[in-house]
């Protein structure tokens, strides 16, 4: 039998570092022994990294626990908001919009989802909206925050919440968290790869400067080129554009006008929509876009005229494609962050993508030998994730009545994988939402988006009926009235940062400021 | 579209009335009539063995129906059991040790027999040695307590169990259809339900739990697909539940029987009923549900009967159909069941898969991989059966992985050893302090 210790990876090369590179980092070096591994990043500060990327998924919390991180202090050196969901405007029509929020919405009654009641009383006449029985939607709409509750009976145990972070600082964060657990940075661009010659595998990456940086695993977090991965490695990509056709994205960041809000929004517009992410110091923007329906000169100026405060940077163009790579994990090569594949931040997946890529690696670190069920299953893994993501995103753009632009109109009409298709089948005759053990949207997050893309049940489980109207009727009223009442009793969500985590670098521009 | 109204319930074994009770506690105030039309003839139970496992999960059946478990076990003559004897191993309700920096405890014990140290792999398993020592006490809620870290069954009489549930849906107002079932007027939908008394019978739903004959399921277009990696077709029940009481009576002589097999004796060719193993190409089809042995059959093996049907119940109801049958429910029925017999299907044959008398499904093939590679226990969508179940069988059929956990090297060697074995040394003198088996009130012979 082999052992462990004959066949260990000694080196790890990191190639890029983006979000990625220094997640990836920050991530291996937590978990191994350092005279075990060495772990070494390689970067341009010429080539620079995308640097947006600024709202995440409460998932990253439980990445950030495993590694041990403060909370408020990492809040406070990125600059960081509470984010409770993300409100969707003008989606389904104009002038309309809802908030998917990370918690739930009521609570089973009687062993049957809330919404069923709801829809049931909906069907009696009832008008009342849903968002009147989630607490985070709430919260968002009064612009409060207060941590959860640990009692899982109280309604302040009824959600979750994430970050909205400044992407540079926290890049920044996660470095010297690296650095300091023994990661070696080394800056230089990489002019070379060289490859074994029988294998194909990756040996070292060669900088401008004649220095070679050898490895025995290589990450691949060099951003939408895919150095690696597809440069050297050819590894192939398939594209999902024909289902999300926005290939371009502006951002900006600009001074924000009003208190901060616990929340990302996402506005529909004309050919895509626009993202509003709200630090504590400033308000990241962009006009996410399809080339195929709007110039990009256009799309510039309507994302610079819809700012609430002055722009505080050139706004910068990036183009992607929305896919994923063939092989994620090709040779002795893995591919995380913009490397392995692009879903649009609709839903902010990205960083939690990246997280979960490096939590696989860690579980199937190979060794040596590399063997190919270490690298299929994580690709199977890997794929099964972006995936599953995918579908959620093309329900924001298919279940719509906008019909005011070609660009809306291709998006309601086009066919959707059978995946989604059966999904929203099941719902929309009886309220039915499909789980599965691996993607991370659960029933509230599917709930959210569809009621609030006017995806309205038919029928409603039968089952509900074991609760009389009368019992309903005092329930609802009563849940409402706990969820109101725990809303007015949280501080504002900028009072609560103030005294929880107030940013390092808003103390910092009020200085400047002053000048 | 209107609620439905009626559902016919087609069998006499433990299936149908597992059905019955369970529909006739959700379907409570309901205005649904349910009947069962019970012709005594052989279904589930005769085939099923008589004694019979159920897995932890069911308790959760019981308490919705409100039957306190101490009244299971009474009317059952059961006792609790925490783990399958197989011979040189015990599959354990629950994990082996417990976890280290997050790193599975099989990892950890991958890694003692790498450095030289070969483990008896029930040591580590409060289950296991409970069973092996025929101890128990029921776990605690506390996760710090080395007593959370399992869970426990019932061994029950499978025929006392379906009276007590026949007891529990008449008394809740199900119907008893005299008679014996004629024909079934199927195809498409089907029609009605003919016997040899009394008119034929219709209903919006129908359930059939006629046994492995699908009496109702088998007059649809839906055809049995025999599994193409189960071989086995005679059983032979090993321990008839009657026999194994009496000497749960007297203390000391119980051993014996927990020790011994009380899952039947399968074999292919030979002595024994004969029976095919497989399932329907859909479990719902037009008007009609299939359950138990009627929607599909595996050899007995560590509680999956019970916990089948207990599956299929859950889904009846999260799918509920009004009167209209919409294939939309059906179809995801069927999707989610197909998955979770077929995941169960791959559980049975684990072990003979690893004994290299049969060959494994792709999903059973990629599990043995990846964890003989590195111990990675793959779960899917819709499995019954947790990763302790699947590593017990592993580690206990000999396969070890050839790689463990890497974090673990960044661990003190010395001062994890010690750990180890003072965790071997907790359980060990855990389990010795535990009461015997035979006191738990309402096992056979004891007294309440
Ligand atoms: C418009 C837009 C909005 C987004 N919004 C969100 C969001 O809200 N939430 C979210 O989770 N994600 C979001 N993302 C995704 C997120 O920005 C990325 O996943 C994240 O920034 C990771 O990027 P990266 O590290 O993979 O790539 P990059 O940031 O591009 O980093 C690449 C690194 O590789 C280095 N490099 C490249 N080539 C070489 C070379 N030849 N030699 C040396 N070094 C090299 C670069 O110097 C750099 O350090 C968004 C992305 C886009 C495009």
């Amino acid at each position: 039998m082999s052992k462990n210790s004959d066949e260990k990876i000694k080196r790890i090369v990191i190639v890029g570092g983006g979000t990625a590179g220094w997640i990836a980092a920050a991530g291996l070096s937590s978990l191994y022994k350092s005279e075990d591994l060495s772990i070494r990043l390689v970067e341009s500060e010429a080539i620079g990294t995308v640097g947006v990327g600024e709202a995440t998924v409460p998932h990253i919390r439980h990445f950030n626990v495993k590694l041990g991180i403060d909370e408020r202090d990492f809040m406070q050196k990125t600059s960081a908001t509470f984010k409770l969901g993300i409100e969707f405007c003008d989606w389904n029509r104009k002038g309309q919009s809802y908030v998917h929020p990370f918690g739930a919405y009521g609570e089973p009654l009687g062993g049957v989802g809330f919404h069923h009641h709801w829809v049931r009383m909906r069907k009696r006449g009832d008008t009342r909206s849903i968002d009147e029985f989630s607490l985070p939607v709430k919260m968002s709409h009064m612009a409060r925050f207060a941590m959860p509750s640990p009692d899982m009976r109280s309604v302040e145990s009824t959600f979750s919440y994430a970050y909205q972070f400044d992407a540079g600082l926290y890049a920044a964060y996660l470095r010297s968290y690296a650095e300091a657990r023994g990661v070696v940075r080394t800056e230089g661009r990489i002019t070379g790869v060289t490859q074994n010659a029988q294998t194909g595998f990756v040996e070292a990456v060669v900088l401008e400067n004649g220095e070679t940086v050898e490895g025995d695993l290589f990450i691949d977090a060099s951003g939408f080129r895919g150095l690696l991965i597809e440069q050297t490695l050819k590894s192939g990509y398939e594209a999902w554009s024909h289902w999300l056709p926005c290939d371009r994205a502006w951002a900006v960041p600009c001074k924000a006008s009003d208190a901060n809000t616990p929340y990302t929004r996402a506005t529909a517009r004309d050919a895509g929509w626009q993202w509003r992410i709200p630090l504590q110091h400033r308000v990241g923007n962009g006009y996410v876009f399809s080339s195929g329906f709007l110039s990009e000169d256009a799309a510039c100026a309507t994302l610079m005229a819809n700012l609430e405060g002055a722009a505080q940077a050139e706004p910068k163009m990036l183009s992607f494609t929305t896919g994923v790579r063939k092989q994620q994990w090709n040779k002795n090569v893995v591919a995380i962050g913009l490397a392995s594949g692009f879903l649009e931040p609709l839903e902010s997946t990205s960083i939690h993508l990246i997280q979960l890529a490096v939590t696989n690696l860690v579980e199937m670190l190979p060794d040596m030998r590399f063997c190919d069920d270490d690298r299929d299953e994580f690709n199977r893994i890997m794929h099964l994730e972006y995936e599953r993501v995918r579908d959620f995103l093309i329900l924001h753009y298919h279940a719509t009545e906008r019909d005011d632009t070609p660009f809306w109109d291709y998006c309601r009409a086009m066919t959707i994988p059978d995946s989604l298709a059966y999904k929203m089948a099941l719902f929309r005759e009886r309220g039915v939402i499909v789980n599965y053990k691996d993607g991370f949207f659960l029933e509230p997050s599917w709930l959210a988006v569809y009621i609030g893309q006017g995806v309205i049940p038919e029928g409603y489980d039968p089952l509900s009926e074991r609760i009389s109207d009368e019992a309903l009727t005092r329930y609802m009223a009563d849940y409402a009235g706990k969820v109101s009442a725990a809303v007015q009793a949280m501080p504002s969500h900028a009072a609560f940062l103030e005294q929880y985590c107030p940013s390092a670098v808003v103390t910092r521009r009020a200085t400047a400021g002053a000048v | 579209m209107a609620r439905l109204k009626s559902i016919l319930i087609c069998g006499s074994g433990v299936a149908a009335w597992f059905m019955a009770a369970g529909l006739s506690k959700a379907l409570e105030g309901q205005n649904c009539r349910i009947t069962v039309l019970d012709d005594g003839a052989e279904g589930d139970s005769a085939c099923l063995g008589r004694a019979v496992l159920t897995l932890p999960s069911l308790r959760a059946f019981h308490s919705v129906l409100g039957i306190p478990e101490d009244q299971v076990i009474r009317a059952t003559r059961a006792w609790p059991y925490t783990a399958l004897n197989m011979g040189s191993y015990h599959i354990g309700i629950g994990d082996h040790g417990a976890r280290l920096n997050a790193v599975a405890f099989h990892h950890f014990m991958t890694w003692r027999r790498q450095h030289g140290q070969i483990d008896n792999i029930d040591a580590f398993s409060i289950p296991a040695l409970m069973s092996a020592q025929g101890k128990f006490t029921r776990p605690v809620n506390d996760p710090n307590s080395v007593l959370s870290g399992f869970s426990y069954g019932l061994v029950l009489d499978v025929g006392r169990y379906s009276d007590l549930l026949r007891h529990y849906a008449l008394s809740r107002g199900v119907d008893v259809a005299e008679g014996c079932l004629t024909k079934v007027d199927g195809g498409a939908q089907i029609a009605s339900v003919h016997r040899d008394q009394g008119v034929p019978l219709t209903a919006d739903l129908y359930i059939d739990a006629t046994g492995a004959a699908a009496r109702l399921m088998s007059t649809m277009d839906v055809p049995f697909e025999a599994d193409p990696y189960l071989k086995a077709n005679r059983i032979r029940p090993a321990l008839p539940h009657d026999t194994v009481v009496p000497v749960m009576t007297a203390a000391g002589q119980m051993l014996p029987v927990m020790g011994g097999t009380i899952t039947d004796d399968v074999a292919t060719d030979g002595e024994g009923r004969a029976f095919v193993q497989g399932r329907r190409a859909q479990f719902w089809a037009g008007n009609v549900l299939a359950v138990g042995h009627a929607g599909g059959v595996l050899q007995p093996f560590m509680g999956h009967e019970l916990q089948l049907l207990h599956t299929s119940l859950i889904r009846l109801i999260g799918l509920f159909p009004d009167d209209g049958m919409s294939a939309v429910l059906a179809g995801e029925y069927n999707r989610l069941m197909i998955q979770t017999f077929d995941r169960v299907r791959d559980f049975v044959l684990l072990p003979q898969v690893l004994r290299g008398q049969t060959e494994g499904s792709p999903e059973l093939i990629r599990k043995i991989t990846q964890f003989k590679s590195r111990g990675r226990v793959v779960m899917y969508d819709e499995e019954t059966y947790s990763e302790a179940f699947w590593v017990s069988v592993f580690l206990g059929e000999g396969v070890w992985p050839e790689r463990y956990d890497r974090i673990i090297d960044s661990m003190d060697f010395e001062r994890l050893n010690q750990q180890l074995i003072r965790m071997r040394d907790i359980m060990a003198r855990a389990v010795s302090n535990m009461p015997p088996l035979q006191s738990v009130a309402g096992v056979p012979g004891v007294p309440a």
